[in-house]
């Protein structure tokens, strides 16, 4: 029951990907068919996700030692009140046109709900399933991938039952939204249990010989932070988040200034589509590969196999036919997303499981960075290589060759991840004190 | 007929912290049921998303 109470739980704030549907809408709330002069601005709008993004990071850093201390139920618990909170409270934002109101429900309360819920059911599924961390937790943060695939569709239907010739419908699908995620997540509220101390599943014996890696002991929150580990983690999420999330919020643009005349706008939405199925597809089998051959080792071929897609795409750009690059794109997108779902796991082998759901909250700090990072690389580069008279398809030549030298960083960083020393190590006994 | 003994538990208080001994199996119909809430969205999401890139291939 554990499993689809994680997945349950990502499903539902899965959705913040997929919160731009809402933006021509939103713009769009006074003039109905177009935008009037008193219409939010795109760029407006644009800060509501930035800002969810950003309390994300914030809220599971914040969060990650009071949901260790209250155990899961009671964390998903608010996690559920604050993202649906957040579309309610958006919701009359919208009905009062007062934008800042959106900014404090689904930026602020919402992010607070989005940063919680996704590291609630992590160390959860990590203390049931000790014999396979990484499919556990790549399940769930599988759900998260898969999110946007609901939130999508479920948006636009709603969109298109609610509109009418003086209203958007954007007021009524948030409060429809918000019901329905509410009862999702409070699926996941009711169904989520914790191991007692010690549990193992029947016929696991723990290796007597267990990686270099994977420790017995455990290291706590505050502790882990001044430990190298951390920090080279910290470097190999961003790296890996900034290479992917930079494309992925490019991909329409750039496949259809690769292929033009090739590749439709219609075609091209397709492709952001896909990218996300393999996005989704990625955290369960890389992270679920990465419990027989190593968390390093998976990370070494994310960063090894990335380095020469991002380097080959250029050149997939030249052919006749899209398809190539379709795969090779939808390979790194596999790869992105098992970076984001193999990380728990590394750092349950690195600093055991005391804590870890707090210490996954701080990591998380690397995407809201990555969040910024990315999408600023990629478009800057490409204004500059315009500017300089660069045609256009060949603009994301440079970027794409960035992207491989970041991931370059990342598999050095991954080199240098060596076991943590044994002096920041809570041994078993001092842990059962509350240490 | 569902079992009460897990219902019972279930409204318990710290219910989400059990004891070694209190770790049983889930009733089959319970995971089944489970499962079967989150995925048919999700099987709907992916439906949803591979109709989408028809044109994609379409148009290669």
């Amino acid at each position: 029951m554990i499993p689809p109470a994680a997945l349950a739980i990502h499903l539902s704030i899965g959705q913040v990907y997929a919160f731009s549907v809402f933006n021509l809408p939103l713009s769009q709330i006074i003039g109905v068919t177009v935008s009037a002069p008193a219409d939010w601005k795109l760029t407006t709008i644009g800060w509501i996700f930035s800002i969810a993004i950003v309390f994300l990071g914030l809220s599971a850093a914040v969060f990650g030692k009071w949901l260790e201390r209250v155990g899961p139920r009671k964390a998903m618990f608010v996690a559920a009140l604050c993202f649906s909170g957040g579309f309610f409270v958006s919701a009359l934002g919208v009905h009062l046109h007062q934008i800042w109101i959106v900014y404090l429900g689904y930026g602020v309360l919402g992010g607070i709900g989005l940063g919680i819920g996704y590291i609630s059911p992590v160390s959860t599924l990590i203390k049931w399933f000790p014999d396979r961390p990484g499919m556990a937790t790549g399940m769930a943060i599988m759900g998260f991938g898969g999110g946007a695939m609901i939130g999508s569709p479920l948006a636009v239907a709603l969109l298109d039952y609610f509109s009418s010739p003086i209203s958007v419908g954007v007021s009524e699908t948030f409060l429809v939204m918000g019901a329905i995620y509410f009862s999702l997540l409070m699926f996941g509220v009711v169904t989520v249990r914790i191991p007692p101390e010690g549990w193992k599943p029947e016929n696991f014996v723990p290796s007597s010989k267990p990686g270099k890696l994977i420790t017995s002991n455990h290291v706590d929150a505050d502790t882990a932070l001044k430990t190298p580990q951390f920090w080279l983690l910290w470097v190999i999420l961003c790296v890996n988040v900034t290479a992917g999330i930079g494309v992925l919020g490019q991909a329409s643009p750039m496949i259809q200034e690769m292929f033009e005349g090739v590749i439709t706008a219609e075609a091209a939405a397709g492709f952001v589509g896909l990218l996300s199925l393999f996005n989704l597809i990625g955290r369960f089998f890389w992270s679920s590969l990465s419990d027989k051959i190593g968390r390093k080792t998976v990370y070494a071929i994310y960063f090894g196999l990335g380095l020469l897609m991002y380097a080959l795409i250029p050149s997939l750009g030249r052919l006749d036919t899209a398809i190539l690059f379709v795969i090779g794109f939808g390979i790194i997108m596999s790869m992105y997303g098992g970076g984001f779902a193999t990380i728990p796991a590394y750092l349950r082998d690195l600093f055991g499981t005391y804590q870890v759901g707090a210490i996954h909250g701080r990591l998380l700090t690397a995407w809201s960075t990555a969040g910024i990072l990315g999408p600023v690389l990629v478009n800057y580069i490409r204004e500059i290589q315009i500017n300089a008279g660069v045609d256009k398809a060949e603009a994301y030549t440079v970027t794409m060759y960035i992207m491989a030298g970041l991931l370059l960083i990342g598999l050095v960083c991954n080199y240098l991840v060596k076991e943590v020393d044994a002096k920041h190590q809570l041994f078993k006994e001092k842990k059962r004190e509350g240490l | 007929m569902p079992n009460i003994n897990f219902l019972k538990r279930k409204r318990e208080k710290g219910y989400d912290k059990m004891k070694e001994s209190e770790v049983e199996k889930s009733p089959v119909i319970y995971i089944v049921l489970a499962w079967l809430f989150v995925s048919i969205p999700l099987m709907w999401g992916i439906y949803q998303v591979v109709l989408r890139s028809l044109p994609l291939f379409a148009g290669s």
